[in-house]
This record gives C-alpha cells, sequence and structure tokens, in this order.
C-alpha cells in the first residue's frame, strides 16, 4: 500500500473489521478482474456478485427485519462503496447495485411492500435490481418523462421507453417511474414495482459505455405492461419527491465510490512514480511530478473528507440535499482529475491498456453524469445556499 | 468434536519489519499487526470440518500482547466459536520452547480433540512450536500438510518431500500442521463480524495456567539470543568471463551455493 489511512472519525471496532473485510475482498477478488470486465465489454461479473453475497456485501444496507445486515447508516455505506470502487470502479457499484434499489423502497414503501420487494434481496442467492426513471428525451429534466401510466381497473397499464437502465434485462425487480398525470411536471409522476417477465416488458440491446462495463445498460420497453394497484409505490403523485429523496443517500455513497477510484489511481500513480526513473532519478523527485501527486493526495482527502461529513449530517436526519451535492460533484471532479493526473504520471504506460488508469479514467467520467450531472449539482448548490 | 486452532499475531509482511540490534526481540511497534496468513488457512481447514459437522466446536488461542485480541477476534468473525488469549508480561520475549509449553499447557485445560497449527509463521519461521506442542501433550503429530481429511476417529494427510509424497495418518487427538496449499482462507462475513463480539473470548495469564512466571522469564528461557546483526548490503553479483572454463565456474559458484 502506498499510503497508510489514518481514521477521519472514530470507528467501532466492527467497522474497522468492515472497512478490512472489504479492502481485502476488493484487492482479492475485484481488483484482479477489473480488466478483464472492462475488455469483455457487455458482460455483468455474476460470478463475483455471488462471493460478494456470501460475504454480505450485497445486502449488508438492506434492515434486518428484511434479512439484511441492517447497516443501513450512509456513513458504513460509505466506508464500504469508497474500498469496493479503490478495487474497480464499475465492479464496486455493481455489487451494491441493490442498495440503490432499495433506497426508493425504504422512502415510499408499505411493510409489505418492502417485505415482498426487499427480501429476495438478501441472503446467499439475491436477485438483480434496476431503476428506471431516464427516457431518450429525459434525463437531467426527470420531470419532464413521458412514459405513462393510465389508470385501469385493478391497476395501471404503462406504455413508454426508458434508456441507460442499469442492470436492465438481468435485474428479477424494477422501480419504473411514469406519469399518472402528464398535465403536471414533477407532482404528476408515480413510481411502480414491476417484475422481469410482465407482458409487455422487453430490453434492448446493451449500450455500448466508455466505461464501468461491469454493469450492463439497456432500454427498457413497456408496451403496456399491467402493474397491480399494491405494486404502486407510494401515493400517485409522490414518485418524484421520493426519488429526490433517495438522491441525497445516493449521492454521497457515489462520492465516496468516486473517491475510492481517485485513491486507487493516486496508489498506483504514487508507486510508479518512485520506481521509474527517467534523468538519473525517480521521477517523483522532478518538481512536476510531485506536485500533481501533491494536487492528487490533497483533493483526496478533502474530497474523503466532505462525503463521510454529509453523510453524517444525514444519518443525523439532517436536510442535506445541498451538502450531498457538493459531496457528489468535489468528489467526482477529484476522480477525474486523479484518474487523468495518473494517466499523465504513468505517461506512455498510462496509455497502454495493460495498466490500468486509462480504464479508470473512462469509468469514473460517469460519476459526473449520473445519478445528477455536475452541472445539476450545482443546480442544486445553488439553490440550497 | 472440539478443535483449537493456534493463531499468531504477526507483522504485517508488506510492511517494514525491524529487530530490535540490541536484545534480538521483535519490534512489534512498527507497522501493522495482523493474523498470521498461515494461521487463517489453519482456521479454515477447522471451519470447513464444521460446515459439514454443525456440532463441531472451533476454539481459537493465541499467545501474545493485547492486540493480539484483534487476530482473534478475526477468527471470531471467520466462524470460531471462542477465543483463548494468553496474555502474560512475563512471557514478552518468549522463546519457541516457552510459546509452546504455554500454548500446550492452555491446550491441555480447555480440553480439545484436535489441535490445528500453521507449519511456519512469517515472523519467526522457526517452523518448531507445533512438534513442541505435540511433545508435551505426549500426542501424534502430523507435520507439514499440503492436506488433510478429518474424521472423528483419524486424521490422514498429505505432506510432500524433495523425493514424492507421503500419506500419514494418526488417531486423535493429534497435533497437525499445515502449509499454505491446504487451504485458501474464506472472507469473515458482514454477519460474522457483527456475532463475534457476542462469542466468548477469555483472556488467560499464566497464573491461570498454573504455570509460575519465574519458570519462562526471559533471563531463564532456554534459549538465548546471542548476537543480532543487520542483514549486509547486496554486493554485486560475481561476473564470469568465458575464457573456454564459464561452464566449469558456473558449475562450481552452483555447487558452492548448494543450488544444485
Amino acid at each position: 500500500m502506498a499510503t497508510k489511512t489514518i481514521e477521519y472519525w472514530p470507528l467501532t471496532d466492527e467497522q474497522r473489521a468492515i472497512v478490512e473485510l472489504c479492502a481485502q475482498f476488493a484487492a482479492d477478488e475485484i481488483r484482479p478482474r477489473g480488466r478483464e470486465v472492462d475488455e469483455a465489454d457487455v458482460v455483468s461479473p455474476v460470478d463475483i456478485f455471488q462471493k460478494a453475497a456470501e460475504v454480505g456485501i450485497t445486502d449488508f444496507m438492506l434492515p434486518e427485519e428484511f434479512g439484511g445486515g441492517g447497516f443501513t447508516d450512509v456513513f458504513t455505506q460509505c466506508l464500504v462503496q469508497e474500498q469496493l470502487c479503490w478495487g474497480d470502479p464499475g465492479i464496486g457499484n455493481f455489487l451494491c447495485s441493490n442498495g440503490f434499489f432499495a433506497d426508493p423502497l425504504l422512502a415510499l414503501g408499505t411493510p409489505e411492500q418492502k417485505e415482498k420487494w426487499l427480501r429476495p434481496l438478501t441472503g446467499t442467492d439475491p436477485v438483480f435490481t434496476a431503476l428506471a426513471t431516464t427516457e431518450p428525451d429525459s434525463g437531467s429534466d426527470s420531470a419532464s418523462i413521458v412514459t405513462r401510466a393510465t389508470k385501469v381497473d385493478g391497476g395501471y397499464s404503462i406504455s413508454g421507453q426508458k434508456a441507460w437502465i442499469s442492470n436492465a434485462g438481468l435485474a428479477d425487480q424494477y422501480v419504473v417511474f411514469a406519469k399518472t398525470d402528464p398535465t403536471q411536471r414533477a407532482k404528476g409522476v408515480s413510481a411502480f414495482l414491476i417484475k422481469k417477465g410482465a407482458a409487455g416488458l422487453t430490453f434492448g440491446e446493451p449500450m455500448k459505455k466508455m466505461g464501468q462495463r461491469a454493469i450492463v445498460c439497456r432500454e427498457v420497453f413497456l408496451d403496456n405492461v399491467f402493474v397491480p394497484d399494491e405494486d404502486r409505490l407510494g401515493e400517485e403523485g409522490a414518485g418524484f419527491y421520493g426519488l429526490m429523496e433517495t438522491f441525497d443517500i445516493s449521492r454521497v455513497v457515489l462520492a465516496a465510490a468516486a473517491t475510492g477510484a481517485a485513491r486507487a489511481a493516486y496508489e498506483y500513480a504514487l508507486d510508479y512514480a518512485r520506481t521509474r526513473t527517467q534523468f538519473g532519478k525517480p521521477i517523483i523527485e522532478h518538481q512536476a511530478v510531485a506536485f500533481r501527486l501533491a494536487d492528487m493526495a490533497t483533493r483526496i482527502q478533502s474530497a474523503w473528507l466532505m462525503t463521510l461529513h454529509a453523510a453524517r449530517q444525514l444519518d443525523a436526519g439532517e436536510n442535506v440535499t445541498g451538502l450531498a451535492a457538493m459531496a457528489k460533484l468535489q468528489a467526482s471532479e477529484t476522480a477525474m482529475f486523479c484518474t487523468w493526473a495518473a494517466v499523465q504520471t504513468l505517461g506512455g504506460w498510462g496509455y497502454s491498456r495493460e495498466f490500468p488508469v486509462e480504464q479508470w479514467m473512462r469509468d469514473v467520467k460517469l460519476e459526473e453524469i449520473e445519478e445528477g450531472t455536475s452541472d445539476i449539482m450545482r443546480l442544486v448548490i445553488s439553490r440550497n445556499l | 468434536m472440539k478443535i483449537i486452532v493456534l493463531v499468531k499475531q504477526v507483522p504485517d509482511t508488506f510492511d517494514e519489519r525491524r529487530l530490535d540490534l540490541t536484545s534480538g526481540v521483535l519490534d512489534r511497534a512498527t507497522g501493522e499487526n495482523v493474523a498470521d496468513e498461515i494461521a487463517e488457512r489453519a482456521l479454515e481447514v477447522a471451519l470447513r470440518y464444521k460446515d459439514a459437522h454443525r456440532e463441531t466446536e472451533v476454539v481459537a488461542l493465541s499467545m501474545g500482547p493485547d492486540s493480539v485480541t484483534k487476530a482473534l477476534r478475526k477468527a471470531l468473525s471467520m466462524g470460531a466459536d471462542s477465543a483463548i488469549h494468553v496474555l502474560d508480561d512475563a512471557l514478552a520475549g518468549a522463546d519457541a520452547g516457552c510459546t509452546a509449553a504455554v500454548l500446550a499447557q492452555a491446550a491441555k485445560q480447555t480440553g480439545f480433540d484436535l489441535v490445528v497449527a500453521g507449519d511456519e509463521s512469517t515472523d519467526g519461521r522457526g517452523g518448531v512450536v507445533p512438534a513442541m506442542i505435540a511433545e508435551h501433550l505426549g500426542l501424534p503429530h502430523l507435520s507439514f500438510l499440503n492436506s488433510v481429511d478429518i474424521t472423528e476417529n483419524a486424521i490422514v494427510g498429505e505432506r510432500s518431500t524433495e523425493n514424492g509424497s507421503m500419506r500419514v495418518s494418526a488417531s486423535g487427538p493429534a497435533v497437525i500442521s499445515v502449509t499454505e496449499r491446504a487451504a485458501d482462507a474464506r472472507f469473515p462475513s458482514f454477519k460474522g463480524i457483527m456475532t463475534a463480539k457476542r462469542k466468548p473470548l477469555s483472556v488467560l495469564s499464566l497464573g491461570d495456567l498454573g504455570i509460575d512466571r519465574g519458570v519462562v522469564s526471559g533471563e531463564r528461557g532456554r534459549s538465548a539470543v546471542v548476537t543480532v546483526s543487520e542483514r549486509p548490503q547486496r554486493t554485486a553479483g560475481k561476473k564470469i568471463v568465458d575464457g573456454g572454463d564459464a561452464g566449469e565456474q558456473l558449475a562450481e559458484f552452483l555447487i558452492a551455493g548448494r543450488l544444485v
């Protein structure tokens, strides 16, 4: 290891043991597979997911009462995510993807819905899940979605098209956001729970991505998919607000993911700079290289502190929409910088696909886009000043 | 069946490890202390038996300073049922013989059907403690096992030598030591980490074991460190110029270095 980690906040013995477990899992099971998964392009590493399930990584964040590990606090989720994404950004996010599905369920679900839809995510043989909001014409402006949920006898009939849905096709369970009232924007959005195999639910081909290829994204086509009333998640019109609530959590967790990836790049570059010699000395002794590493280290410290601070505030029940956005913005831009800087530090070898840093640079670009682009983060922050 | 697994805490092999150059004692303050990897493999051997025989009791046993608790908690989170920590200031700097005597007594007091240990620690690398323990307990010792098959009545294992491999067996109770080929240690699970805290971890002093502190004090240990010196700097290798006899020079070099 290039760096020794000093604890930012006092961790309990269990949290320390969890961090150690995840660090070891990331080093042994994730990091060695990163390049292979990247080159496989559109194949999710379900075997790693299975190994992670056996250890409890895939359900640790779900409440114990539904069979999960019970670590529902965002702080622990950040500790875990940072370690896993240090291993590989895409694989790390893939392993914890059920946590993202659980968020709207926990925000909007009835006890019966939580039991029915969360329990299958727990244990050593969990199902995969997906969240479907984005459409071809509706990204940042999620209130402008046009997928329509028409009231019918006993439920709803849903038609429309989603794009960029992580785990679509692989997932057994879906949360789909659709307009129950097309005359409204946010207030017209409702959320629905759908299982794979529902009549009218089909998927497109895998979308070819720049990075984070461990997660396969596809379009989702809904052709008059019937959803019974009991599978509507939250009241009509509550969908959007449920989504916004869960974004606070998911953004902080993604900030942790980005920080882990940034740290991976920094440590790799640091080790390289200490051994590669040019002009008669290790390149770290050339100021240009040293200063770049100094910037990387500084920004990682800053991103991590911000992430954990936001997590703590969230766990304390504070309204942290602005802070969560700051954490994601800061961490994602730090990851972009650090991976770029790692490629730059490795020079020609940084450009080579024999080394991981160019992949990590492609991987972390997504964090400036998904779960709210950096532009949207600035919008959210400015509105919460 | 009750299986005792010997756990040793050692400095992380990836950190810099230091010997105190005056006393010859390992400087445990620098770097991280971790459960020795071979001990985790030994534990895995016991846990695999437990997976198949649920009523098996697995006890992790270690002798060492305060920080050993961490290694024992890891053993508990991996699936051991309880842990025993032998802790006493008089044991500071204990040699292999002393360690073996103390662990043997702790094992005897606890009771067991099988003791499983790693073949060699990554710090001291003596590789003798399990054999000494077997001797103290008057039990069969199966050493350096690459694979092991445990049943209620017998333990059978395979051991490699320079010339081939041996199949060895003993009836219980017995002491066995395993190599890194015996098993890959499992990860602790989140559940295991949470339940570890509730599992019993008892701390025993020499008095609790009925051992006189004076008998094992550093001054009267059975071995003594005579000199300690730093490993000499690596020197440049020898260059051979081929005047027609390079082959002979190379052969001499290899023979002298016992490399053939």
